[in-house]
This record gives structure tokens, sequence and C-alpha cells, in this order.
């Protein structure tokens, strides 16, 4: 699913947007060190870790896009780490369980259901 | 920064006793260790760590055969991946003579996969100081992963960030929950080296505090004296 559709449908509001990529599937966590084990390429990764080493950990994972979730501050270094290495962000005021429920519904939701 | 410039910063400052705990690595340490003995400047080995819940650890040693155990622990559980340099910079090793003698391409950033209560059990075995760092900051540590201060638990002493140690006019020998509370300049660049440095109400015992034997044995009095 294209990752326009994704903010569009979960209501995610766009905090830096670099390229409309396709996502295949979605990673939650807080632990740097357990996505970096465990999260898959073209993720979306759903997490309140809004620190600018988030940027560094989706650049080694080739994740393109992360949503900061339960509407956490997130500071100008991390804005400003996220434009230089072209990686989208977004902020939801929604937290980590019910955002990743939609995300799974929406990317793998029908071929549980079929 | 190279351990040949750091000594010299120090000395420049007039700093008694310095401590370089790196991320995950304990080169520089033990370098910087043996370069002081030709110098003003006292050095105690360290290392700062992330537990497998990405508490960063402060972890002390009494000489290097010690530290060089610690040294194959790291090697054993912190996982094999690369470096990005563009992001964290690139990791250089300085030789004995102050050349770079070559460039660490591991994600020191990356948690040991090591429990903090295993790390502290692990550093007390070589007979080293366990020190959870900055444990107010709101990024890896000890209040951010785990949620509060156990009363109960190991750690020979906790760190706080420099700004809290000023703000709360914190002295060398003061406690948070029974635990010795210390301060660092956490010098990332040369020029931060000096700026922060700790007092004592009682100048007299800091000027005992010379090296790792004299700092463990301090640590341990505040720890265990009796509340009057």
């Amino acid at each position: 699913m294209k990752l326009s559709e994704i903010i569009k449908k979960c209501s995610l509001e766009k905090v830096v947007f670099c390229s409309d990529e396709e996502i295949k599937t979605g990673y939650s966590g807080d632990l740097m060190s357990d996505v970096i084990a465990n999260a898959n390429n073209n993720s979306i990764w759903i997490t309140v870790q809004a620190h600018k080493n988030s940027i560094a950990v989706a650049l080694i994972k080739d994740i393109p896009a992360i949503i900061f979730t339960n509407k956490v501050s997130i500071g100008p270094e991390v804005i400003r780490k996220a434009k230089e290495e072209s990686i989208s962000i977004f902020h939801t005021p929604k937290n980590s369980f019910t955002i990743s429920g939609e995300i799974h519904s929406l990317l793998e939701g029908k071929t549980e259901q079929g | 920064m190279s351990p040949q410039l750091i000594l010299k910063q120090a000395e420049k400052k007039k700093i008694d006793l310095i401590a370089v705990t790196d991320h995950n690595t304990v080169t520089h340490s033990v370098l910087i260790h043996r370069l002081s003995k030709n110098s003003n400047v006292h050095t105690v080995l360290g290392v700062e760590l992330t537990s497998k819940e990405e508490v960063h650890l402060l972890g002390y040693f009494p000489d290097e055969k010690s530290i060089s155990k610690m040294e194959l622990k790291i090697k054993e559980y912190l996982p094999v991946l690369e470096n990005k340099p563009s992001f964290f910079g690139y990791q250089l090793v300085y030789d004995y003579q102050g050349k770079i003698k070559e460039i660490d391409h591991l994600l020191r950033q990356n948690a040991l996969q090591m429990s903090l209560d295993d790390l502290v059990e692990f550093i007390h075995s070589i007979d080293g100081v366990a020190v959870p760092a900055h444990i107010d900051r709101d990024y890896c540590s000890l209040i951010s992963q785990i949620g509060l201060l156990d009363p109960q638990s190991d750690f020979d002493a906790v760190e706080i960030l420099r700004f809290q140690w000023k703000k709360k006019n914190f002295k060398f020998g003061d406690r948070i929950k029974g635990f010795p509370v210390i301060s660092g300049s956490d010098s990332h660049f040369l020029e931060d080296i000096g700026i922060f440095y700790m007092e004592t109400k009682n100048m007299k015992e800091l000027k005992e505090v010379t090296d790792f034997n004299s700092l463990k044995r301090y640590l341990r009095n505040i720890k265990f004296e009796k509340h009057s």
C-alpha cells in the first residue's frame, strides 16, 4: 500500500514527508536494538521514541517512514535529521496499540480474512 | 578526540582525576590510562555500556586485567552490525603515538544482549564499580527505560546530568535514595573538558580520591554511612 494512502486512512499528521513509498508491513517497538534486530525493510515503524537516533535506526534498516504516537514531542534535531536522511516522519495522538491495529488491518487484514 | 589531546586538555584545565568512558569499547580508556602514568592527571579505567533494556551503565575498573575481561564480554554480547559513519561519525582508533591506527566499524551505539542486572553482577565479579548513567535523562536512562530507581538494587552510585547537579546544588558525597550521586562533563568534544567538575563538602576527603581504589572506597563509605 502506498504511504499516502496509509496517511489518509489513519489521519496521520505529516511532520516530514519525503516520498510516497510502497509500504509492505509494519513494526511496533520502542527499543532501538529490538527494531534493529527484528524489523523488516520497507516497514512503517510505530514508536514513542522520538530521538534523533530513531532516524539512524530507520536508515540502518531501510525503514522509509516512522509514526510517533501519543503525540510525543519531536525535537528540531529529529526533524532536521529526518529531512537530511530522507526519512518520512508522522505524528498521531493515538497510542501505538491503536495505530498498529489500524495499519495491520490495512496491510494484512484482507489476507487473513481470505 | 585522541587520548593524547584529552590528556593535554585535562592538564591545561588542572583536573586531577578523569575517566574516559566510550560507548561499548574500552580501547581508548586503556590507552589514556597508560599515557597518564607520565602526567599529573590521574585516570580511572572505564566504559559506558548499553544494557539489553537500553539503559546506559558506567563501569569503572581497578586495572587492565579487570577491564580486559569486560572487553571480552562486550565482544561476546554486542551484535555484529556495521556503524553508519554518515550519521554517527567515524569511530577512529588511535595508537600510542597519537596517530590513527584504524577505524572501528562496529555499531557501538547498539545494545549489548545482556540485562542490566547481569551487567552489574558481572562488573562486580571483576571488582569493578557499576553506576547507571544520567539516570534523569529522557533517553537511554534507568528512569526512561525501567521507570524507577529501586533502593534495593546493587549499584555503587548513580550519575545525573551536570545541569541537574548544578540546579540542585549537589556536592560529591551527597546521596539519592541512599546511592552516592556523581556527575561529569560528559565531554563529547575537547572544549567540553573542564566545563564541569565535582566539588565536595570536604576538600580534604576529595584530595584522597586519586585513583580507582580510593574512589571505590569513598563511594562505599558514602553508601554505607549511617544516616545521622
